[in-house]
């Protein structure tokens, strides 16, 4: 038995389905990322099991207790929301310590507990100041601490870190995953930032209209992505549109130009289209490996990664090469040689 | 200075004569209670007249009930209404704004008609007339509370109440009252302000109160009116400038007079 179960979960608001035959089973101290562009249900599923929203049909099991219709303050379920809804009212101390005096736990282990949650959160000091007072990072900070103070069975965290910049999302999003580990608590996020979720999750569930595309660890939803949406979605993706040449032999012709790939092949002279990600593709010719020719049609410099667009015919590939400091870029309307090696690339629904 | 400036003035200047004019002059013929000198005779008048004493607490006696019951049925209406039923939010402003649109007196009348014969015969009852005042400051009060939970994200602060653990009770006292403090603090004073100047309803359900009294020694006396309008000023500016005061640096910003 799993620690959270979720069985065939649906919501309808008004005449149109938030969530259809959602299913998915969690174990205990796992971190569940649930992934997909805004509309496709993910926050109306983590609301589900937060009891914010009455399920249509379905079931939310928690530690083998049906608690699909139990009210949410019965349900001892930490949440977090990206508008961090600290209490303005209350301090940094009283917010996070609100859970425990709402359960008329003793004095002393409320001051006790609030104080090692500001030490988990690294704000040891802050307990005195009221939320206005604090960044955005910190009142975020504060929001999971008073979230995880009352030692919840689950931790929901909806879209947490939207609402941040760049810098201090990057920061906080290692900080939950340090403290997630530490307290080794069930913990499912909501994002809509595949980066987010790539680098943060046990597992990712990429949704899309009401429905799960696919379930899996990172790795594989990247590598191995099991449905044209998953494939468009998570990471950038060159399709390339082939004809079949020669089955057997593996190979596929594209703007004229031929190229070999390890996948097999529908027979000769049919269409299929070929998948293969921009960090695969290289500049230049090297030994063993498909060359193709094309234009360069834009150089983005991204830092870590220079971006380019090339151009073959009617068609555009995306190449990621790893920055160095002896780089030198293509010029934008030069004809440049592509390589990849013939295992890169695979055509969708194959493994 | 600048010929903006000085048509801004010219016009603030003659808001203020508008304004203060016929005030100082009740005040200064308010002092002229004894021949030839200036004195706060007429004050001491008033104050030592028993019937004052007994119209104005009681007067102070409506407005805080009316208070009290104004905060508790209108509070948890407007969280309700923002809560869980915005798309009744039109209809409910409406309906606050009734005591606009109807006349004290239609109100009064329709309160004696109904309530002196069965089921419900309170036309005597000191109820009915705080009922009535609940009812006129209504606008105020739902206007000044609902403004107050506009500036809190009343939705999101309940769930995350909600998920440590808290029930309505607990939410409403710790949560939502808390935030909302000065915009009823602000609804309160305008209602008290309201109540004590009351005249329709008191004066034909009969009851004690200081607008009555106001009416009636305009009729009998000279200078005791004057003395009445000034005191009665003097409270609802005193009722601002508390609201003001209890208003600064409160989280979540003040706002005096949220009704309009």
């Amino acid at each position: 038995m799993p620690f959270l179960r979720l069985s065939h979960l649906s919501k309808d608001f008004a005449q149109t389905a938030a969530v259809q035959d959602f299913n998915l089973d969690i174990e205990k101290g796992e971190l569940v990322t649930f992934l997909g562009p805004s509309g496709c249900g993910k926050t109306t599923t983590l609301r589900m099991v937060a009891g914010f929203e009455l399920p249509t049909q379905g079931r939310v099991e928690l530690n083998g207790v049906d608690i699909t219709t139990q009210p949410p303050n019965r349900r001892n379920v930490g949440m977090v929301f990206q508008s961090y809804a600290l209490f303005p009212n209350m301090t940094v101390g009283d917010n996070i310590g609100f859970g425990l005096r709402v359960s008329h736990r003793p004095q002393k282990e409320i001051r006790e507990r609030i104080e090692e949650m500001l030490r988990t959160i690294r704000m040891p000091d802050l307990s005195k100041r009221f939320p206005y007072q604090l960044s955005g990072g910190q009142q975020q900070r504060v929001a999971l601490a008073r979230a995880l103070a009352i030692k919840p069975q689950v931790l929901l965290l909806d879209e947490p870190l939207s609402a941040l910049d760049a810098k201090i999302r990057v920061e906080l999003r290692f900080e939950i995953r340090r403290i997630q580990r530490e307290l080794g608590i069930t913990t499912i996020y909501v994002t809509h930032d595949q980066e987010e979720a790539l680098s943060l999750s046990d597992r990712v569930v990429v949704m899309s209209a009401g429905r799960i595309e696919q379930v899996g660890a990172p790795f594989e939803i990247y590598n191995y992505p099991a449905t044209p949406f998953v494939a468009g979605f998570v990471g950038t993706l060159n399709q390339l549109r082939c004809r079949v040449i020669d089955a057997a032999r593996g190979k596929l012709a594209f703007d004229g130009q031929e190229f070999v790939t390890t996948t097999p092949l529908q027979p000769s002279d049919t269409s299929v289209t070929v998948m293969i990600r921009p960090e695969q593709l290289h500049l230049g010719t090297l030994q063993g490996e498909n060359h193709l020719t094309g234009k360069v049609d834009a150089v983005a410099f991204l830092g870590s990664v220079v971006r380019m667009v090339i151009r073959l015919g009617e068609s555009v590939v995306t190449l990621d090469v790893l920055n160095t400091r002896g780089l030198a870029l293509p010029k934008v309307g030069s004809d440049v040689p592509l390589s990849f090696p013939a295992q890169s690339s695979w055509i969708l629904g194959e493994r | 200075m600048r010929r903006g400036t000085f048509w801004s003035w010219l016009w603030i200047a003659l808001g203020v004569i508008y304004f203060f004019v016929p005030l100082v002059g009740s005040f200064t013929f308010s002092l002229h209670a004894k021949l030839g000198v200036l004195s706060f005779k007429a004050y001491s008048d008033v104050l030592q007249d028993p019937n004052f004493r007994i119209n104005f607490f009681a007067s102070v006696a409506w407005a805080l009930s009316t208070i009290v019951i104004g905060v508790l049925l209108f509070v948890p209406t407007a969280y309700w209404v923002r809560l869980k039923l915005p798309r009744v939010r039109p209809l409910v402003e409406f309906i606050t704004l009734l005591p606009f649109v109807v006349p004290a007196i239609v109100l009064v009348y329709g309160l004696v008609r109904t309530f002196s014969r069965p089921p419900l015969m309170i036309v005597n009852s000191p109820f009915l007339l705080i009922f009535g005042y609940t009812i006129m400051s209504m606008p105020y009060m739902y206007r000044a509370v609902d403004t107050g939970l506009r500036a809190v994200d009343v939705p999101v602060l309940t769930e995350a109440a909600q998920s440590l653990g808290a029930g309505w009770v607990t939410i409403m006292l710790r949560v939502v009252f808390p935030n909302i403090r000065v915009a009823v603090l602000s609804g309160s004073f305008l209602t008290f302000a309201i109540v004590m100047g009351e005249y329709t309803l008191a004066q034909w359900l009969a009851k004690p109160a200081f607008g009555p009294y106001m009416a009636l020694v305009a009729l009998t006396k000279a200078y005791e009116p004057s003395a009445c309008a000034i005191i009665s000023f003097a409270l609802t500016w005193a009722a601002m400038g508390i609201m003001q005061f209890v208003g600064r640096g409160a989280p979540g910003g003040a706002q005096v007079a949220g009704a309009h």
